[in-house]
């Protein structure tokens, strides 16, 4: 997610930082047996050099390069940072290892992107970017975001949808759906404290992830590894169907299968199906303080 | 969509016909979404939702940014469509509401050829600001709209004030929607704010939370177990078939609900047709704070809105029960009224300052005949000589010769004597401004007790007359007090040494009359000093000027007819005037297509002067909306004509 969402105030490590953290986390893997994959989270882009010094880059790289049980590595950036340049200096440096760029798409609407989400670049933009990769033998990941504000449960179902086949028509390897938390200082906090904004239903995530699937070659993984499900910042239902759903979730993202999704009736279920409809006609949130004032008594 | 207003009024409450794919609507009338059969009116959304078979139905395009041609294009012809926008946000401020509105207008340039204007509905932000909204509403009438959807979420707290305060900018001839979270309890007062059609889909978000919802109130089902009891057709099957709170299935939660909705807006049409459509929405803010709440607000930040619809007359008994009626639009106007309108006749020398009486009018009720008799004896011959200002909550003052105007007429309130600091300060405040128009030399005799007393002692730093108050701690209507009264009355004939002369009570009560309907100056010319009066006080009055009849007053209604002599007489003033379009009318009424120009100032039921395009008089009748109305309508009657030029 963009600082937009965020308001990404943390300071910028320096470089020595960025060593130290990454030779702490490498440590936790020691006497782990091969074959690993390693993901290099960052809150913005692996190959921004304002972010990740070149010097600190190389580095870090030349490590991974130096473990042989090392078989795959995910790295973030943004689009505008996948050039040649970049992509043959990773190449040289990993070797033939699996190398996947996660690219946070997050939705292929341009609209959405730049009024819900206020990110600066465009579809194609990452359409080039994906193509840069690929001529490198590099895959992408495209990190959907589900349900940003300004959308309706629906809309935001259906966007998180259409997203995931035109990322997979455009050659990503992998699709990632993130629902969206409700992270602290937020714009989306604000929102959600007045009732203006409320977390994707499970059910409209394990509704994304079907449909995806369905539709969707089976060489594009499909995974959700959603943040604080359950929770009344992440993604939630009614509370009694939410463990066992969101571990469905994360079962479906190890085996790809349908059939593992849900698994659950719950009596939120024709909730949901009646908010979808009426969001879409009325434009209000339907937020869930509001909505139910009897259990809030 | 074709949109007619037809005729009568009960506030902003108007009663229309919906026309949808040759289907008539009478409205307000209630809509909901596909799942929820029960209810006649129908949205659905164009590509997600299953098309509905009925033909009373309105087309919901999606989010704003998934609107593409083939989706509009999708949408049959002669459907009427709620255009998209976003999930409003009060976090982006004026400027987004602005953007939502820039970008429905050019949804409507850009698919114009498979979207008519006229069929478009424009979804208006809560936070738009009012100044936009008066900006950016004429640029979607000038496209053909004249249609908007406003949204309630619910809570009846600020937000839902922002869109109430919009909705009250839209001209008078759009049709309004409410959509969005609307409880049962707030049914009375959409209707009220002139809102066609409100959306239920809470009916079934309710139900699936398992609540049952009550007119003014809710119930949880789930949490409960034992369930009230319902007499509806969905409750009682449900009890004839098991009676466990599990049992009771959401499909019969939702009919019970939609039955909830149903009722209460019969309820609110019925009341409006018999104009009690206020008090009903008054007695519904019993049912939560945030109720009270915001009609305390509407009534404060609405007011214009509330009177210009306001009748000026109306049937039957007018009950102000309590806080919130204090300033609803008849009794605040009316106090309005007397306080910028009514003049004292020049001669008086005393203001006797009484009770009300729960009987009205005043001088029927037992009380009154006894002040009555005390002032008579008290005065004697000099009885020309007083003035009657009669004290009461919450119309403020009455002077005697208003007491049969409406609403003084026929309100009826609680009467206990005491007051609340409200009602003191309110009632304080009118008789400060009315006292204030006598001369500083008139003697003011306070014949009050308990919170009359207290009115009078609120307003007395800003009296400058001398006032005697004859009550002495007991009763207005005890011996003692009478007595006093009457004794205190004789002295002051003497100290005054008033002179004994003829009472001319019919032409106080023309005059007080024509200035109260007209505006100050009409009593002036319409009962001039020759004037030739016959009748009795409160009875009907007829007046004559030089052989022709110009006005008769009517006691059964406390009010002024004309004549077409008696217009000519008040058209130079340059009030209630309506300019007919042409020199000649046809048939008993003027239509709102043939008015050119009319009075803001008129209110429904006001006696009007229909004028030609030289202001010459054509005839006078009776209004049927108000002047706005008139100007805005393009059908519908706008006067009904009791005398014209032949
Ligand atoms: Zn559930
Ligand atoms: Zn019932």
């Amino acid at each position: 997610m963009c600082s937009y969402l965020l308001d990404g105030s943390r300071e910028q490590p320096s470089s020595e930082q960025l060593e130290e953290q990454f030779a702490r986390a490498m440590s936790k893997l020691d006497g782990a047996e091969g074959p690993l994959s390693v993901k290099l989270y960052t809150s913005g882009s692996f190959l921004d050099p304002e972010e990740v010094q070149l010097s600190a880059r190389a580095s870090i790289l030349a490590r991974l390069r130096n473990d042989q049980r090392i078989q795959q590595v995910v790295i973030e950036s943004r689009p505008e940072f996948v050039s040649d340049e970049n992509m043959i200096q990773l190449r040289n440096l990993l070797g033939e290892r699996e190398i996947e760029l996660g690219v946070g798409l997050e939705s292929s609407s341009d609209f959405i992107r730049r009024i819900c989400i206020n990110k600066g670049f465009s579809t194609e933009n990452f359409r080039r970017a994906l193509e840069t990769a690929r001529a490198h033998d590099i895959g992408i990941r495209a990190y959907v975001l589900v349900k940003p504000p300004f959308l309706t449960e629906r809309d935001a179902l259906l966007d998180s949808v259409k997203t995931a086949r035109d990322a997979a028509a455009m050659g990503v390897t992998t699709v990632s759906f993130n629902p969206v938390n409700v992270q602290k200082y937020t714009l989306v906090e604000r929102m959600w404290s007045k009732g203006e904004y409320r977390p994707p239903w499970l059910w409209t995530v394990l509704e994304v992830l079907r449909q995806s699937r369905e539709s969707l070659p089976r060489s594009v993984d499909i995974v959700c590894d959603p943040v604080a499900a359950g929770k009344g910042r992440g993604t939630h239902n009614c509370g009694k169907c939410d463990d066992l759903l969101t571990a469905s979730v994360r079962l479906f993202s190890l085996t790809q299968e349908i059939t593992d999704l849900g698994g659950v009736d719950c009596e939120c279920l024709p909730l949901w199906r009646h908010i979808l409809e009426h969001e879409d006609s009325s434009l209000l949130v339907h937020d869930d303080l509001r909505s139910n004032p009897e259990q809030r008594l | 969509m074709e949109f007619l207003i037809e005729r009568g009024h009960d506030g902003p409450a108007r009663f229309g016909n919906l026309k949808l794919r040759s289907l008539s609507t009478p409205t307000p009338t209630l809509i909901a979404g596909v799942s929820i059969p029960e209810v006649k009116l129908t949205y659905w959304t164009v590509g997600r939702d299953d098309e509905p078979e009925s033909k009373q139905r309105i087309a919901v395009l999606p989010s704003l940014g998934t609107i593409d041609s083939a989706l509009v294009h999708s949408i049959r012809s002669d459907e009427d469509v709620l255009l998209p926008s976003l999930p409003p946000s009060s976090s982006l401020g004026p400027e987004f509401a602005v953007a939502l509105l820039h970008e429905q207008l050019s949804v409507l340039n850009n698919h114009g050829e498979d979207l008519a204007a006229s069929r478009a509905i424009v979804r208006i932000p809560p936070r738009l600001r009012p100044e936009d909204m008066d900006s950016l509403v004429p640029e979607f009438s000038k496209l053909g709209v004249h249609a908007a959807a406003f949204l309630i979420d619910g809570s009846l707290g600020p937000e839902d004030m922002r869109s109430l305060s919009l909705r009250a900018r839209l001209p008078c001839n759009w049709l309004a929607l409410a959509l969005g979270r609307v409880n049962p309890n707030a049914i009375p007062l959409l209707v009220y704010l002139g809102f066609d059609i409100i959306d239920i889909g809470r009916a079934a978000g309710a139900a699936f939370h398992r609540i049952r919802l009550w007119p003014m109130g809710s119930e949880d089902v789930a949490g409960s177990a034992e369930l009230r009891y319902c007499p509806c057709h969905a409750c009682v099957s449900w009890r004839s078939m098991a009676d466990t709170p599990d049992q009771l299935g959401d499909s019969t939660l939702v009919s019970h609900n939609v039955g909830v909705y149903e009722s209460l807006l019969s309820e609110s049409v019925q009341a409006a047709h018999a104009g009690r459509l206020r008090y009903l929405v008054e007695s519904m803010t019993h049912s939560s704070t945030a109720h009270a709440t915001i009609l305390r607000m509407v009534d404060k930040r609405l007011y214009g809105y509330l009177e210009e619809f306001t009748s000026s007359s109306g049937g039957g008994v007018l009950p102000l029960v309590g806080p919130e009626s204090y300033n609803s639009p008849v009794v605040r106007r009316f106090r309005e009224y007397v306080a910028s309108r009514y003049a004292p006749p020049k001669h008086k020398k005393l203001v006797v300052v009484l009770p009300c009486s729960a009987r009205k009018p005043y001088s029927d009720s037992k009380s009154h005949k006894l002040f009555t008799q005390a002032i008579d004896s008290g005065l004697h011959r000099g009885r020309q000589f007083a003035a009657e200002a009669i004290v009461t909550s919450p119309l403020g003052v009455v002077p005697r010769e208003l007491e049969r105007a409406y609403p003084a007429s026929v309100y009826d309130v609680p009467v206990t004597g005491d007051w609340d600091a409200e009602e003191v300060s309110i009632a304080g405040e009118a008789l400060a401004v009315h006292l204030a128009k006598f001369d500083k030399s008139v003697v003011v005799v306070a014949h009050v007790a308990e919170g009359y007393e207290e009115a009078m002692k609120a307003a007395e730093s800003r009296i400058e007359q001398s006032i005697v108050y004859t009550t002495d701690g007991h009763s207005a209507t005890s011996k003692q007090s009478l007595e006093g009264l009457r004794e205190t009355l004789k002295d002051l004939s003497d100290i005054l040494s008033l002179s004994p002369g003829p009472r001319n009570q019919l032409e106080e009560i023309l005059r007080a009359t024509a200035d109260y309907q007209f505006g100050t100056g009409a009593g002036e010319a319409l009962v001039p000093e020759d004037s030739a009066l016959r009748g009795k006080p409160y009875g009907t009055i007829l007046c004559r000027v030089d052989g022709a009849q110009t006005c008769a007053f009517v006691g059964a209604t406390g009010s002024l007819s004309l004549t077409l002599e008696g217009a000519r007489l008040i058209a130079p003033l340059k009030r209630y005037w309506v300019r007919f379009d042409g020199d000649h009318i046809e048939g008993g009424s003027v239509f709102a297509v043939a008015v050119r120009d009319a009075d803001p100032g008129i209110r429904p039921s006001d006696e009007v002067v229909i004028i030609g395009a030289d202001d010459d008089v054509l005839g006078v009748g009776r209004s049927e909306m108000s002047g706005r109305e008139m100007c805005e309508f393009e059908r519908g009657r706008a006067v009904s004509v009791r005398h014209k030029v032949e």
